[in-house]
């Protein structure tokens, strides 16, 4: 799911930081956003807009970090407003509901601990590529 | 590189929805509960919860009445196949215009409900409505979301106080089933209705009726428990047209006489009471 590849130069240790806070900035929103799902986005989006003149490891790793904020977030939108659906609606729990829940947080959890080792990796200079969100990153971001 | 992003993309939403699929076959809540919770114990509890409505409200016994509601209710469980006898009906003497399933396929009928109907045709379809929520064992789902599964099983053991079992009845009697609910009871009452060749209209009409109060009385429980009443009565016209059927009369009667019936039976039963409270007066003074 993340692997480390060659990058096309070494990234001093300034830009390593600013690269790793990218992905440590979505997991401190994932825990002070909890349970609205836009915060951790939120925080990725401002986070890349503040760095997008960054330079070009910098501005990569942000991209893959919103990137990769974007399919939870759309996960997590779909089973929080199902839960307010059940709480204000006329929906039920169902077995459905309970296994979509499980399903999401089996991929927050995942997710979350590609971040962690996206964080670590890219501090120390490391180029961490997601599966499907690293290819993606290379079709947007162009150096 | 396009080809390579889209299948790994392709990869990850089938691993997404296919998780959920499996977990999905797993049994967590919901039906689970609601079959687990006996068959026995939900005749338990239908009783114990008809006790608390009996002890407040008498229960009628006029046979001409109970005939008429008879031959409704068999007339609807033959169009829809469904076993007659499983449906026990009770009719409860109350001005209130209200009628409500209770677990067990147990109905109750409010006097006030037949003094308000201007036919036979629109208690049926009142009946047909409940009978849906019977058949679709919405009864069941509701006492588990909002009592739990737990307490449902200590109310029918007896372990629960008459607080408790006042309050179960309260949520059948005047509280709604949610809007799903309703609206399946409806279209179940009109697939019914036109398969025992009685209009549905008169269904519809019985909402139009009710929801034309501006001010909403007490007794019309029925309507507070039902909401979105004009809505549910135009979609009725619009679900009968989906129907082919021969309007036939249920019962010969006038229902003015049926409603005789029912007054009849409550003089009867007033001198009845005040014959035994003198006999019990002369008994005391002796």
């Amino acid at each position: 799911m993340a692997e480390v590849v060659s990058f096309a130069y070494h990234p001093d240790d300034y830009e390593s930081e600013k690269a790793s806070n990218s992905y440590l900035m979505s997991l401190i929103a994932v825990i002070a956003g909890l349970p609205l799902p836009i915060v951790n986005l939120l925080a990725t989006g401002f986070f890349w807009l503040s760095n997008r003149k960054g330079t070009f490891f910098v501005r990569w790793h942000c991209m893959q970090a919103l990137l990769s904020q974007l399919l939870v977030l759309v996960m997590n939108s779909a089973g929080f407003y199902w839960t307010l659906s059940i709480i204000f609606g006329d929906n039920t729990i169902s077995n459905t509901y309970i296994a979509y829940i499980i399903t999401i947080v089996i991929f927050n959890i995942a997710e979350f601990c590609m971040t962690i080792y996206a964080a670590v990796n890219t501090r120390k200079g490391k180029h961490v590529y997601f599966w499907f969100f690293g290819p993606l990153t290379d079709q947007i971001c162009k150096s | 590189m396009a080809g390579k992003i889209l299948t790994q993309f392709a990869i990850i939403a089938i691993s997404f929805f296919g998780v959920w699929f499996l977990l999905g076959r797993i049994e967590y809540i919901g039906d689970g509960d609601v079959q687990r919770f006996a068959k026995e114990s939900e005749r338990k509890l239908s009783e114990i919860i008809l006790e608390t409505i009996t002890a407040t409200h008498d229960e009628v016994d006029n046979e001409k009445v109970k005939a008429v509601l008879d031959s409704i209710k068999v007339r609807i469980c033959r169009a829809e196949k469904l076993d007659c006898d499983k449906i026990k009906i009770h009719l409860v003497r109350s001005s209130d215009i209200n009628a409500f399933a209770l677990p067990d396929h147990q109905m109750v009928i409010y006097t006030g409900l037949l003094d308000y109907a201007n036919n036979a045709e629109e208690v049926a379809g009142v009946m047909a409505h409940e009978i849906g929520h019977m058949e679709k064992n919405h009864v069941m789902k509701k006492l588990v979301k909002e009592i739990g599964i737990e307490m449902l099983f200590s109310i029918a053991a007896g372990d629960a106080g008459n607080d408790i079992s006042r309050e179960t009845a309260k949520i059948l009697s005047s509280t709604a089933f949610d809007r799903k609910h309703e609206r399946e009871a409806d279209a179940f009452a009109v697939e019914s209705l036109a398969k025992a060749d009685i209009d549905p209209q008169h269904l519809s009409n019985f909402f139009f009726r009710l929801a034309r109060k501006d001010d909403i009385p007490e007794e019309l429980a029925w309507v507070s428990t039902h909401p979105d009443t004009k809505e549910r009565a135009a979609e009725i016209i619009k679900q009968k047209k989906e129907y082919t059927y021969n309007s036939k009369p249920i019962i010969q009667l006038p229902w003015k006489d049926v409603q005789k019936f029912l007054s009849a039976g409550e003089e009867a039963e007033e001198t009845l009471t005040t014959v035994t409270q003198d006999a019990d007066t002369i008994a005391v003074e002796e």
